[in-house]
């Protein structure tokens, strides 16, 4: 059975939603935390809920609105979603008051809205959706098991039209949390040049990616989703190249066959040497695209990433600033990502024209 | 006399391809509707000349019918009247029209005009087989289950007749589809129960989904340790609710809880955990382990295996010592309080100690959390993902949840009393539990008996409500009726429900009014095991499915504690006592939780 992505929306830290270019105009940070661009949330919500909602709700709700808006769908046949640290603005809030105010007289909003099955929930309430509805929240492989459950939907012909999607924001507090354990790099830079100097530490990063994913053929059809996969913590770089030889393998498909790999390349020394060590063998005769140094690192980064090939497909340009070297093939046909998260969990994608 | 009746075979022809009993058959790539049937004619080796005289509408259903009928059915068994045909299609015989119409300009041809009835499709069978019973065509729009179940039952139960051919022949041009059924009252290998739902299954081609089976279970809760000591305590109607012990919280003495009693400095021994972890991790390790020790698989390290284990906020017991320190002070905090915070995290942690590599995941979707865990863990072993899977979920007492259903006002300042009209909210509580799923193949591999098979499971939203329930409990209710379809069961085949009945008004109420939807007025025994648990978050449904399946293996009903006074809208109220040697075959379990999430999963005897 073939899978299709019907349609894709982004909210993130480069202008990727409503009728904009595709990143030809590359939005520079000069920090080591990229903020996501939001958009006119009325466009997408009731003004009156708006106000209730939190960043990430705001941002994952609007992100399917529109998707479903592009594609036509009123109501989805599932609504999945992946996140890994979910509505932590509102988790965040309840156990500040929780301690500052010593357990008591509590305003219960921030944790009704704090569980991670949020987004979701009210994407469903809005959409007044009955369907399926799940939400997984397993740290850098939260949008592959989301992803792994709507294409098993569709092969089980459970539902068509399918909702799928990563959500994550990046608060104040998580920022300095994360800092504090060395996520990020100890100066200021631009993002745009993450690459040029390679040193300790990544850029921070948030947004939404929506995807609709459906069984049925249309020459709408953004692009076809041949298949994800994730493996943990290979035992080195020879396992690494066997298990993405093996995932190609599954779709008849070499190393050589692929157009452009998208890599998940973040400007950390430790976690790019993975990619370099690739780069000199398995990688070293396909043209290669990043994705980080725009979206910023973050759990479901590679929602974005996916938003990306889509796009790279159905419009048959690979915008410059997403450019490793010289790309052999501008419009490619066969796009891979490749992500990896602290070298623990590895997901391969693969995407091609349909 | 409503009678037992099985769809004792099947056949599905569409799309070039001809399905028995849900598995593909024969299948021809690029022909047209004539040549498609010929060429199933010729591969199924049927000498009938007649057949070269039908039109094509006759031809598919014929066909179908010769297809449905062959190996196993002996016409020998039944009297020539105890035979029927109840058939149905949108177009009756338009296609045969048409031809017949084009026909007319010139010469109008009578061997098309014969075929100008639907009904000719019922005869060409009972010609063939010296069928005599009823027979009857009807034209709906799309195929209609439910009238076919309905009226083909009502033929059954009255003994018009004793087996019956019914379904779908649609011809159009070059769209064709037909689906049918013979359904008896007696029990064959590979027979399904005649419902609408299994009709419908067959009808849409979804090839029969292999079966999955427990094969262990563990878990820890305020009640028992293990499944012994959780099997002693409902035996001996013992809840494990008290006062707060072990939280610092200025809730003790004033708010009761379901506390599994071990310190973590005990469960840090009993597991080999690091100290500072999360009391979930420990809690979730301990029955994960027991599940998987109790499972017994040989050979595992050789399988794909994969946890998928659930919880609601991670680490947050671990999370809420940080941020004591963090909020006086943003550089102060023992950062390794912190680390774990992610719900993923725990998994993570267990699936370690586990030695579980292949595949592991996280689901959060509050209340129902890991009944979904459990069932997607059945889903990645259907689509041939996995052979085994730990699933299920854990889940401690924290400040943040007791502070969080406290500002709601659902908390009972007494223990819980659910489905009771004078119940007044829920205890909190804590542990976890897990099953082991298997595939058919690991199946067969095991020395101990399992314990039962995943037969439904459906996950529906209310759409109502970020926390309340529907009032007329739309989200459960879809839940519910939806895995009965799934697992091809009616109402009445459910021996005992493991409710959801936190004890809130809100929620008995809206469960309630959905079980009254769908069981009136035959309701199975029922009870909320949550009146000895408190109500385990993420861990509810995985503790629950944990008793579910013992529920079957041991042929008990748990009994629902401290119910007085039945709901004045509900026309039944929980059994109250411990019933041993029961006959359990089905159990059905509900978990819902906020964001409308509702899940209700099916367990039944192999």
């Amino acid at each position: 059975m073939k899978i299709y992505i019907r349609s894709s929306a982004a909210i993130s830290p480069q202008k990727t939603i409503g009728n904009v270019s595709f990143l030809t105009e590359p939005v520079e940070y000069t920090g080591t935390r990229l903020q996501a661009i939001e958009p006119d949330y009325s466009a997408f919500i009731d003004p009156k809920l708006i106000r209730r909602m939190s960043h990430v709700i705001k941002m994952g709700v609007a992100a399917a609105k529109e998707c479903l808006n592009t594609a036509d769908i009123e109501v989805p046949g599932a609504i999945i979603t992946g996140t890994a640290l979910g509505c932590l603005e509102d988790t965040l809030t309840f156990l500040t008051r929780l301690i500052e105010l010593k357990e008591e007289l509590l305003p219960p909003t921030a944790f009704i809205q704090s569980t991670h099955n949020t987004v979701a929930a009210q994407i469903a309430l809005m959409l007044k959706c009955h369907s399926y509805n799940n939400t997984f929240v397993h740290k850098g492989i939260s949008f592959e098991s989301a992803l792994l459950d709507a294409i098993m939907l569709l092969k089980e012909k459970e539902a068509d039209n399918i909702l799928v999607g990563g959500t994550e924001e990046m608060t104040d507090t998580s920022f300095i949390v994360l800092n504090r354990l060395g996520l990020f790099k100890r100066w200021p830079l631009s993002n745009l040049s993450l690459f040029d100097t390679p040193s300790k530490g990544t850029i921070g990063g948030e947004g939404a990616a929506f995807f609709l994913l459906t069984a049925k053929p249309s020459t709408d059809n953004l692009a076809e989703l041949n298949g994800v996969q994730t493996f943990y913590k290979p035992s080195g770089i020879p396992d690494t190249e066997k298990k993405i030889n093996a995932f190609l393998a599954l779709h008849d498909l070499k190393i050589n066959d692929i157009d452009l790999v998208i890599i998940g390349k973040n400007g950390d020394l430790k976690n790019d040497e993975i990619y370099n060590q690739l780069g000199a063998t398995l990688l070293n005769e396909v043209s290669i695209a990043n994705y980080k140094h725009l979206c910023g690192e973050y759990p479901v980064s590679s929602s974005f990433a996916l938003w990306m090939a889509a796009n790279i497909i159905k419009r048959e340009e690979v915008p410059d600033v997403v450019r490793e070297m010289d790309i052999k093939n501008l419009k490619p046909r066969k796009v891979l990502i490749y992500n990896h998260y602290l070298n623990l969990y590895h997901s391969l994608m693969l995407v091609s024209a349909c | 006399m409503a009678s037992e009746k099985y769809i004792t075979s099947g056949c599905t022809i569409s799309n070039n391809t001809v399905y028995k009993n849900g598995e593909i058959i024969f299948e021809s790539r690029g022909t047209d509707v004539q040549s498609f049937l010929l060429s199933v004619y010729k591969h199924f080796e049927i000498n009938y000349s007649r057949f070269y005289k039908m039109d094509n509408l006759c031809k598919l259903g014929w066909l179908a019918s010769e297809i449905l009928l062959k190996d196993d059915f002996k016409t020998v068994n039944y009297k020539p009247e105890e035979i029927g045909l109840i058939l149905s299609n949108a177009n009756s015989s338009l296609d045969t029209d048409q031809k017949y119409l084009a026909s007319v300009r010139d010469i109008p041809s009578p061997s098309l005009f014969v075929y100008t009835l639907p009904n000719l499709v019922t005869g060409e069978i009972c010609i063939r087989n010296n069928f005599k019973g009823e027979d009857a065509f009807f034209v709906f729009e799309s195929f209609n289950a439910e009238f076919i179940e309905r009226y083909v039952s009502n033929l059954l139960d009255n003994n018009n007749l004793q087996a019956c051919i019914c379904g779908w022949v649609e011809l159009l041009e070059s769209e064709y589809k037909a689906a049918l059924f013979l359904v008896e009252k007696v029990k064959k290998e590979n027979a399904v129960t005649f419902t609408a739902a299994n009709m419908n299954n067959l009808f849409e081609d979804k090839s029969k989904s292999p079966e999955v089976y427990i094969a262990g279970v563990g878990v820890i809760t305020a009640t028992g340790n293990n499944v012994a000591e959780c099997l002693a305590s409902f035996e001996k109607e013992e809840a494990g609710i008290g006062e707060i012990t072990m939280m610092n919280t200025v809730h003790r003495n004033e708010l009761p809880v379901a506390e599994v009693k071990l310190t973590n400095k005990k469960l840090v021994e009993m597991t080999g955990l690091p100290k500072d972890i999360s009391r979930t991790t420990l809690l979730s390790l301990v029955a994960a382990r027991e599940a998987l020790d109790d499972a017994a698989i040989p050979g595992l390290s050789s399988l794909r295996t994969g946890f998928v284990s659930a919880n609601t906020v991670g680490g947050m017991d671990r999370s809420e010592a940080f941020f004591i320190d963090f909020i006086a002070d943003n550089s102060k905090g023992k950062l390794r309080n912190v680390f774990d915070h992610e719900c993923g995290s725990v998994t993570e942690a267990v699936a370690d100690q586990l030695g579980i590599t292949d595949y592991m995941t996280t689901i959060s979707t509050a209340c129902s959390s890991s009944a979904n865990a459990i069932f997607y863990g059945a889903r990645l072993i259907k689509n041939n993902v996995l052979d085994v899977v730990v699933a299920g979920g854990a889940e401690a007492l924290t400040k943040f949840t007791l502070n969080g259903f406290n500002t709601l006002m659902i908390l009972d300042k007494e223990f819980c009393k659910p489905f009771d009209e004078n119940r007044r909210g829920l205890n909190l509580g804590e542990g976890a539990g897990y099953v082991v799923l298997v595939s058919e193949k690991v199946a067969k591999t095991l020395n101990d008996p399992l314990y039962c098979k995943l037969s439904g499971y459906n996950n529906s939203n209310d759409a109502y409500h970020q926390t309340a329930s529907s009032p007329d409990g739309t989200g459960s209710y879809l839940a519910m009726t939806r895995a009965l379809e799934k697992s091809g069961l009616h109402p009445s085949d459910i021996d005992y429900i493991n409710l959801h009945g936190t004890g809130t008004p809100n929620n008995d109420s809206a469960e309630g009014t959905a079980v009254k939807r769908v069981f009136d007025p035959h309701y199975p025994p029922m009870s909320s095991t949550k009146s000895f648990t408190g109500h385990t978050l993420g861990a509810s449904g995985g503790i629950e499915a944990v008793f579910s399946v013992l529920a079957i293996r041991h042929g008990i009903v748990y009994p629902n504690l401290r119910f007085e006074t039945k709901m004045n809208e509900l026309p039944f109220a929980p059994e109250t006592r411990f019933l041993k040697d029961q006959k359990i075959k089905n159990v059905m379990s509900n978990s819902f939780g906020f964001g409308g999430n509702c899940t209700s999963l099916i367990f039944s005897e192999i």
